[in-house]
Formats: C-alpha cells, structure tokens, sequence
C-alpha cells in the first residue's frame, strides 16, 4: 500500500497544519480574512471567504507547503497570493480581459462599462507585473471616489504604512484609520455587488 | 517591450498590508466584533476545508490508482484479469503443481486469500512468465 512520503523537516506536517491553524486566536482570524478580501478585491469571482476557504483546503492537501520558519499569517498571505495571481492569469488567457489595462493606441479605451479584449501575453514575470497592475488598476477604481483612501492606497502600494504613511500623506492617525477602513470596505468583492447568483 | 524587473505591485501591496494589520492590536483588528463568533466562524471555515481537502486527497489517490492500472491495461504489458478468482486460483494451482521451482506458492494458502489477492497473484505470475519466456512464446493454452 502506497503512503505519502513524509514532509522534509523544513515543512510542517498536514496534522501540524491543521493544528496550528486551530490554534489561531479570533484577532488572527480576522486578519487573515482582511487580507483574503483585500487580494479578492478587483477579481469577479473570489471573494474574501471563498479565497481563504480554497487557501485552507490547499495547505491541508499538501498543495501548498508551509514552511516551518514562517508564520501563520505569512503562509496565508502567500497562498491567496499564488492563488489571486494564478486566477489572474487564467482570466487573461480568456477571450475578454476584463481586468487588462489597454496601451494607448490599441484601439481601446479604459471604461467601466466596455472592458476591451486584450490578447494575453505569456512571459512570466512581465506577466504577472502586468497582472499586478491591472489588479491594482482595479482597485484603484474602487475607491476613485475617495482621495483619502486613494493615498492611503498609494502608501502602501510603496511599501509605507501605519504612522509613517499618515505622516506621509500628511494625515493624523485618525484620519489615516478612517480612511484605511474606507478602503478595506471599499474592497467588497465585485461578485458581491453585482449580486451574481 | 523590453520590461525591467519590479516587484509584483499586488505582492508588495498585500506585504505592506499584512504589516499594516500585525501592528494593529487584536481589539483594532476585531473592531467590536464577538471573538468568540469570529472563532466559530473561523474554525467552521476550517472544517470545510479540511473536507474539501480529504475529498481532493481522495480524487487524486484514486486518479494515480487508475494511472497504474490503466499503464497495466496498456500495450506491450501483461493483461489485467478477465478471469474469476476461482480461474486465478485454479491456473495458481496449477502452477504451484509444476512446481518447476521458480516458484514457489502453498496450495492450500490459495483457499485462504481473498478473491482480490488471488488475481492479484495470478496477475503477478503472468507477468512473471512473460518475462521468462522468449518473445512470441505464448502460455501454451
């Protein structure tokens, strides 16, 4: 009878898996779901539970290997990561691009309403830079209406948070929560808003 | 065009957020939500993935299962059984009587195997005799 070859010493387990996931405190939890929304956001047909939920189901499988000098939280993140960014770019090799952003001059325009057709080009890195920023672009049309959330966006797509980016962005640390949580709202999976059954 | 390499914009994003969120204290991050509710949410969220995962474990056993059977199946390898077990245990005996001495096998254990493990012998023999035997020689039915 064939078994599974165990894991080398430098991953965990699956029955360490689930258990240090069950070993999660309630605040974990909920940044783990933050950011399951906040990879979610900009992409039709994730949100932030069923991203998490197919993050879960990868680890436990062996799928996706947790390594044991990195975090809970840090595994999580690179799993909704590779899965966004794998989603990605299953829906840029699809007829209609809905997430593309068009060069000028290629005929299309950026509009909410007519998402052009843009052919997927299959390089890797250069591809999943233009994924990042198409997904990027999207969010950013997410919060078009709010400047504050905006910055608060901008800051941290440099790598600038928490106090050093209300300093930044010229903010006091109240102002800088108000807007951070806009934009956490704000990332309400595109699913959801259409009420796609 | 030619593109210099950066960092993924959504990685680097979703680096800094996960920063954002670690420095948050558990009450920011909970904002008044039940922690207790959060857990069972979470932990039911954890079992269904745990379910999910045992069923994905599963398909894919079985799909390397039928991957072995069907490279059995396949040409220029020994037949898979088309044969009952009480045939499989018959040609066994029969096999066991020459006892030629390249193999060897108790009759009377062949009365206590399962069914299953009787082809899977007789399937073993077969492939035995086909390497022993020079090409184009047949069973000699």
């Amino acid at each position: 009878m064939m078994s599974s070859p165990p894991p080398a010493d430098d991953s965990l387990s699956l029955a360490e898996v689930d258990a240090a996931l069950r070993a999660l405190l309630p605040a974990d939890w909920e940044r783990a779901l933050r950011l399951a929304r906040f990879r979610a956001g900009g992409l039709a047909d994730w949100t932030g539970e069923s991203l998490l939920s197919e993050a879960l189901a990868k680890l436990l499988a062996g799928e996706r290997v947790w390594r044991r000098d990195v975090s809970a939280l840090q595994t999580l993140k690179n799993v909704l990561h590779s899965l966004a960014s794998n989603d990605r770019k299953k829906q840029t090799g699809a007829p209609i691009d809905r997430f593309a952003t068009v060069d000028v001059g290629a005929g299309g325009t950026e509009d909410e309403d007519h998402m052009p057709g843009v052919a997927a080009v299959d390089e890797r890195s250069p591809e999943s830079i233009v994924d990042g920023r198409s997904q990027l672009v999207a969010i950013e049309k997410l919060v078009a209406d709010d400047e504050d959330a905006q910055m608060v966006l901008m800051a941290w797509s440099e790598g600038i948070r928490g106090k050093a980016a209300a300093e930044d962005l010229d903010f006091d640390m109240k102002r800088y929560d108000a807007a951070r949580k806009r934009l956490e709202r704000k990332l309400e999976p595109i699913a959801n808003l259409r009420n796609i059954q | 065009m030619t593109a210099t390499f950066k960092p993924d914009p959504m990685e680097v994003l979703m680096d800094t957020y996960l920063a954002e969120l670690l420095e948050m204290t558990d009450e920011q991050v909970l904002d008044g939500k039940d922690p207790a509710a959060v857990q069972a949410n979470s932990l039911q969220l954890l079992d269904a993935a745990k379910a999910e995962a045992g069923r994905r474990r599963l398909a894919a056993a079985r799909l390397k299962l039928q991957a072995k059977k069907d490279t059995h199946d396949g040409p220029g390898h020994a037949p898979t059984a088309q044969i009952t077990a009480d045939e499989a245990r018959a040609a066994l005996r029969r096999a066991a009587a020459a006892n030629d001495g390249h193999y060897t096998l108790a009759a009377r254990q062949l009365d206590e195997m399962a069914d299953e493990d009787v082809i899977r012998a007789y399937l073993q023999l077969q492939q035995l005799e086909g390497a022993r035997k020079p090409s184009g020689e047949s069973d000699g039915e």
